[in-house]
């Protein structure tokens, strides 16, 4: 830098028109007077300099915040993508059925820990066995429906992907499950023909069943190898099954086809497995997607507060307990199934509910980590990290998956004839047939948005970040009617056609939802947390304080602070911290419960399900208020 | 008393001049609107060496890439691979691949910022001098958690200490441009190391440490742009007050008597019926009427008490087109004062990340975590907020004994706007005046009725009466609606948040520059520049984070602080130049 002649702050000689100075003085640091011929040649080091630098600057960075590679093995190019289904047609003897296999590929600690109990141990076990810190694990879980008389049950393979190779730690569900120890070795990392191995140990904790296994890499066809193995599993010292296989192992698709032979004392059956590229699933949608569960609360007084373990019940290993915590709110399937997520391995489970337990159905894992889920009639509709929209059946089946430009941030919305509406990070609205995967229509809001649409007769409402209220005709998404205001904290759906808003500033406003005509205005205190509507009053839940109105915005009642609010129509369930309220439409406490839990404040969510209340803390502690089952 | 008029009728003279008109008004405007103040204001590189303009080059190139970033962030996203983690009601996402490009903006705005201090005040040597060593020092602690004095903790520190030595070294030198290169070799080796060392660690369990890390860098730096932004939330209502001020001059000289005065009474019935609606359309009205009518009043004689005092230096009347010019003189100043937790906060955190990453069982964190969480609590910041509501005050107060006339009665304004808008907040001793700011436009409409029914009295109305009538009116939309630009980019960003600080961000950068061009012994010219590029460089890297992130929760959040700089300077602005432009219509000077 020159050092020019300076007075007491004075002003540039001139703040006229922009006018080419050229550099200006030169001196022999490159700063100060120099001749004309002399400036351009000197003035080219200082300016390369700089340029050099900050490139270098820029190079190092990038360098260094580079995204870490995921660690690999030899074999991880063999497993297919998280998240990802494959069709399987299966042939025996007995004729050509079908498989749908759902996969999950995660790492570390939180892959397994909501694993059932036993399942998760024997990774563990296995990690220790192969020499891989629990922190490093990488698993593949590969979940399988069959068609068949049972296609809800589901058969799961627990594999550790090591730097030895692809081991198989277990696997749960099927008739016959398995606990290996040491872990079967299916694909090593050394795959060259003419590599061979052999093992034998426990194939089911305590040596019920033990196992001997002798396997061979007898062919490389491309990229694809292929694999004989014998696997003789004995129970007592006696026969118990013997599979003969040939496995073609390809990138990507895991086994993409195997010819097995598969024998027990009694029977001898052969099977041929060929992965369907492209096929469509085999398998029908199982459930309704307008199907709704009913809610009322009844005698509210009367409710009791009961303490339930989510468990999982399976044919080998009977109950076992779900660990894991709880990800996004729980919601009520239109099937009366209590859908949560799991942080732990983002799995989904659905519930078999009943008033004093709550029974895995299933298990899916719809891929990435969940944003957020909904359910829409029967089915259970998620967003992911992997800016997927996922769908699984009642039967816990991923019927589609599609993919957006931008994350998904609120929770799709479900239409009365069975559409999925997902408003999106970009702003984009999209309805999605539930039972195809068919888009039905896309528009788009003004800016980004975060938050879910809501459905008020054939309209569907959204709203932007900027505070643009947009109003779609619900059968074909041409827009309606558009508002703005502030950006709004709340959008909730009034019975009778009405739209009700709450935006940053307290501001309530409830708008006709064909014409967006404004029908009333209020205020608020505080952060809108939650609307409900009991009877012809709208409630209005709020980080500071609860207000009922009347059909005209007239302010009826005032109570304290609200986080989540649920409605049958007669009564409003208000939580707030550890205590649920009931109110009625005059404001007026019907009964009150603590629910507090023993490890501390834990965030809650209400859920509300038949004659009662589902309570799901964040570690997956449920707790049933009232009768939530539904059943007499 | 039928008031007599003085003025052209001529109402076809002005369709038939109506294209010269438009042509003329299009023209004018762009050249008194746009390129007058970018020409007048702009920072100013002639006579600099060619290394100083490199490296301001460096500076504007980066501000540019920022811009970019935030026009182009929905298409980014779409089509590059996202790195997203949910967790805790947050989901940070990003283009991954573009994370290197938002770490070297950064360090260059880094770089700027430090090079410039080095020949600044001495007040303000220590103090961005202090900020860099404790920013270096803490983003050395990026791996942590291997434990103890990791490799990147130990260049963290020496990266800072020889930040220090070399402000020592250069304490009395003349500014020089390699200064920069040596200041961004050592901030960038720091970066460089404490990335690596993290990824290293993180590797390990398979994840991915860096866009936490630079999330967490833009919660402890991000402040550092805070007055810059406070002073970018006025544009609005500069430009607004600007243009309102032009055009209605223009119009009270180029259209008919008629034209103008059916404009202005069109006009000023729209707004009274808004401003009506929008007073009584309330739970509370008559609260709100009532307060703004006294915060008004307050306002009207403070200005008046002001104007006089600066009489006895200097006789004469504060002129509507020269507030937007005393702005510039008051808004740094009144923005620093507001803005004044913003570099000690920044300090208290980034001295306790240091510390815990030192000795994790320090009682030291929580004593400076409860001192940051103190001035950074609401009654810590009513405190400031108030003293500084007296101070400007009283400020303006000696200025207009100094005869310096419009910076006085601003300063007076925002003072006094200030001190109301906490008197009245709710449990505060005026409560039950609150919620005035709705209704101050309804006063300004009913003001605007005074003056015509006063002038109608005196029986003289003007074209040039009518335009200033038309001024007065569009100043009071002008008190309630300055989204005119904020909200159409919003449209055009497709992100929500960032179009009124962008565009308060690039006038402020093109316009604002006055006092970067200056020259003196104590604050050379090349500090002043680089200080300004790297504050402007430093919030646009802000705003180009959040239109990555489509979040403003991963980082400052800059939109919140443009928003107190248009209500705390931006409003005061529009009624300082309501007040000039009333009391000149009173007095029937429409010059």
């Amino acid at each position: 830098m020159d050092p020019a002649p300076v007075e007491p702050d004075t002003p540039p000689a001139s703040a006229g028109p922009v006018v080419d100075e050229g550099p200006g003085p030169v001196m022999d640091d490159g700063s100060g007077p120099a001749g004309p011929g002399t400036r351009r040649s000197r003035g080219f080091v200082p300016v390369a300099t700089v340029v050099a630098s900050v490139a270098l600057a820029a190079s190092s960075l990038a360098v260094a915040t580079r995204a870490p590679d995921h660690p690999t093995t030899a074999t991880t190019a063999f497993l297919p993508a998280d998240g990802s289904v494959i069709v399987e047609e299966i042939t025996t003897t007995s004729g050509t059925t079908s498989l749908v296999s759902e996969h999950a590929r995660q790492s570390g600690v939180e892959s397994f820990v909501g694993l059932p109990s036993v399942q998760g141990s024997a990774v563990i076990s296995a990690a220790d066995t192969l020499g891989v810190p629990v922190e490093r694990v990488s698993l593949w879980r590969v979940t399988t429906h069959a068609t068949g008389s049972d296609p809800a049950r589901q058969t799961t393979g627990i594999y550790i992907d090591a730097p030895s190779g692809i081991h198989q730690s277990g696997s749960f569900g099927g008739n016959v499950p398995a606990v290996y120890d040491p872990p079967l070795l299916v694909l090593p990392a050394d795959h060259d023909v003419g590599r061979t191995w052999t093992a034998s140990g426990d194939a089911l904790p305590g040596s019920i069943l033990t196992y001997d296994q002798t396997a061979e890499i007898v062919d490389r066809q491309g990229d694809c190898v292929v694999v004989e193995s014998t696997l003789d599993r004995e129970l007592d010292g006696e026969m118990f099954d013997r599979i003969e296989a040939t496995e073609t192992w390809c990138p990507g698709s895991a086994v993409r086809s195997a010819r097995a032979t598969f024998a027990t004392p009694e029977a001898t059956d052969s099977v041929t497995l060929e992965q369907a590229a492209d096929a469509p699933l085999p398998l029908d949608p199982v459930g309704d997607p307008t199907a709704r569960t009913d809610v009322d609360f009844g005698d509210v007084a009367q409710w009791q507060l009961a303490e339930i373990t989510p468990r999982q019940i399976d044919p080998f290993f009977e109950e076992q307990e779900i660990n894991g915590t709880v990800g996004e709110a729980p919601v009520m399937a239109g099937s009366g199934h209590l859908v949560m997520s799991l942080d732990s391995g983002d799995d989904l489970v659905s519930y078999d509910v009943a008033s004093d337990a709550l029974e895995a159905q299933w298990r899916s894992h719809p891929g990435g980590e969940l944003l957020t889920l909904a359910s829409v009639g029967e089915f259970a509709v998620t967003t992911t990290t992997d800016r997927r929209i996922v769908c699984h059946d009642a039967n816990g089946v991923q019927r589609w998956a599609l993919t957006t430009d931008d994350l998904v941030l609120a929770p799709v919305t479900a239409t009365p004839d069975g559409l999925a509406v997902a408003v999106g990070l970009d702003g984009d609205v999209t309805a999605i047939d539930v039972l195809t995967g068919e888009i039905r229509w896309t528009s788009s809001l003004v800016t980004d948005a975060d938050t879910s649409a809501v459905v008020a007769g054939d309209v569907l409402v959204a709203t932007d970040r900027s505070g643009v209220v947009s109003a779609f005709a619900l059968d074909d998404g041409r827009q309606l009617w558009e508002s703005s205001g502030n950006p709004v904290d709340i959008l909730a759906a009034q019975t009778a056609g009405v739209i009700v808003a709450v935006d940053d500033a307290g501001l309530v406003v409830a708008r006709s939802a064909e014409s967006g005509a404004e029908q009333w205005t209020a205020r608020v205190g505080g952060f809108g947390t939650d609307v409900a509507v009991v009877d012809d009053v709208v409630v209005v839940g709020t980080d500071v304080e609860t207000v009922g109105f009347d059909a005209s915005g007239q302010r009826l009642w005032r109570r304290g602070p609200t986080t989540d609010l649920v409605s049958d129509g007669d009564t409003v369930v208000a939580l707030h911290d550890d205590t649920v309220v009931a109110v009625d439409a005059a404001g007026l406490t019907l009964a009150e419960w603590d629910v507090s839990n023993a490890a501390g404040t834990i965030g809650h969510d209400i859920v509300a399900a038949g004659g009662g209340l589902w309570v799901v803390d964040g570690t997956a502690e449920v707790r049933s208020l009232g009768n939530p089952s539904g059943a007499p | 008393m039928t008031p007599q008029t003085r003025g052209r009728f001529g109402v076809l003279d002005d369709v038939r001049n109506a294209p010269r008109t438009v042509t003329d008004f299009v023209v004018d405007g762009a050249r008194h609107l746009f390129v007058a103040p970018v020409r007048d204001g702009r920072p100013r590189l002639d006579g600099r060496s060619p290394g100083t303009t490199a490296v301001v080059a460096a500076g504007v190139l980066g501000y540019v890439v920022c811009l970019a970033i935030v026009v182009f962030g929905g298409p980014l996203r779409a089509h590059l691979d996202l790195s997203a983690s949910a967790g805790g009601g947050n989901t940070l996402s990003l283009p991954r691949d573009l994370l290197w490009l938002v770490v070297t903006l950064i360090v260059i705005g880094f770089a700027l910022l430090q090079t410039g201090a080095l020949h600044a005040p001495p007040w303000l040597r220590v103090i961005i001098g202090s900020v860099t060593m404790l920013g270096l020092a803490f983003v050395g602690t990026a791996d942590v958690d291997t434990g103890g004095l990791t490799a990147s903790m130990t260049v963290g520190f020496v990266g800072a200490a020889s930040i220090l030595v070399f402000q020592i070294m250069r304490w009395r030198s003349e500014p020089q441009w390699w200064e920069f290169v040596v200041v961004l070799g050592v901030i960038t080796t720091v970066f460089t190391v404490a990335y690596n060392g993290a990824r290293a660690t993180a590797i390990e369990f398979g994840l991915d440490s860096a866009p936490g890390f630079t999330t967490l860098t833009f919660f402890l730096l991000g402040q550092l742009a805070v007055p810059m932004t406070i002073v970018s939330g006025i544009s609005a209502a500069e430009v607004g007050v600007s243009a309102t001020v032009w055009s209605t001059t223009f119009l009270g000289r180029r259209l008919s008597l008629l034209v103008v005065g059916l404009l202005a009474v069109g006009l000023w019935l729209v707004r009274a019926r808004d401003a009506w609606h929008a007073a009584v359309d309330d739970d509370e009205p008559w609260r709100g009427l009532a307060g703004a009518v006294v915060v008004a009043m307050t306002a009207a004689a403070l200005w008046w008490v002001l104007d006089h005092i600066a009489d006895r230096r200097d006789a004469g009347s504060s002129r509507v087109g020269d507030v937007v010019s005393d702005v510039q003189s008051v808004a740094l100043p009144v923005a620093v004062a507001l803005g004044i937790t913003a570099v000690p906060s920044v300090m208290l955190r980034l001295s306790a990340q240091i510390v815990f990453a030192i000795d994790r069982d320090s009682a030291w964190t929580g004593r400076i975590n409860g001192w940051t969480d103190a001035i950074g609590g609401e009654r810590f910041l009513l405190v400031t907020r108030v003293l500084a509501g007296v101070l400007f005050v009283a400020g303006a107060l000696q200025m207009a004994r100094r005869g310096r006339r419009g910076p006085a009665e601003l300063l007076g304004i925002i003072g006094l706007l200030l001190l109301a808008s906490y008197a009245t907040q709710d449990g505060a001793m005026l409560a039950a005046l609150g919620g005035w700011d709705d209704s101050l436009d309804l006063i300004g409409v009913a003001a605007v009725a005074v003056v015509v029914a006063i002038r109608i009295r005196r029986t003289t109305i003007t074209t040039a009466f009518l335009g200033h009538v038309l001024l007065l009116v569009m100043l009071t939309v002008l008190l309630t609606q300055r989204d005119f630009v904020s909200n159409p980019l919003s449209i055009v960003l497709g992100f929500a948040g960032v179009g009124f600080v962008l565009f308060g961000y690039v006038w402020n950068y093109i316009t604002g520059a006055d006092s970067s061009n200056h020259d003196s012994v104590g604050f050379p010219r090349d500090s002043r520049v680089l200080l300004f590029t790297a504050l402007n460089l430093f919030g646009v890297t802000v705003l180009a984070w959040a239109a990555l992130t489509r979040s403003t929760d991963f980082g400052a959040d800059l939109g919140a602080f443009a928003a107190l700089g248009d209500q705390i300077i931006g409003v005061p602005i529009i009624v300082a130049a309501f007040a000039a432009s009333f009391a000149a219509s009173l007095q029937g000077d429409h010059g």
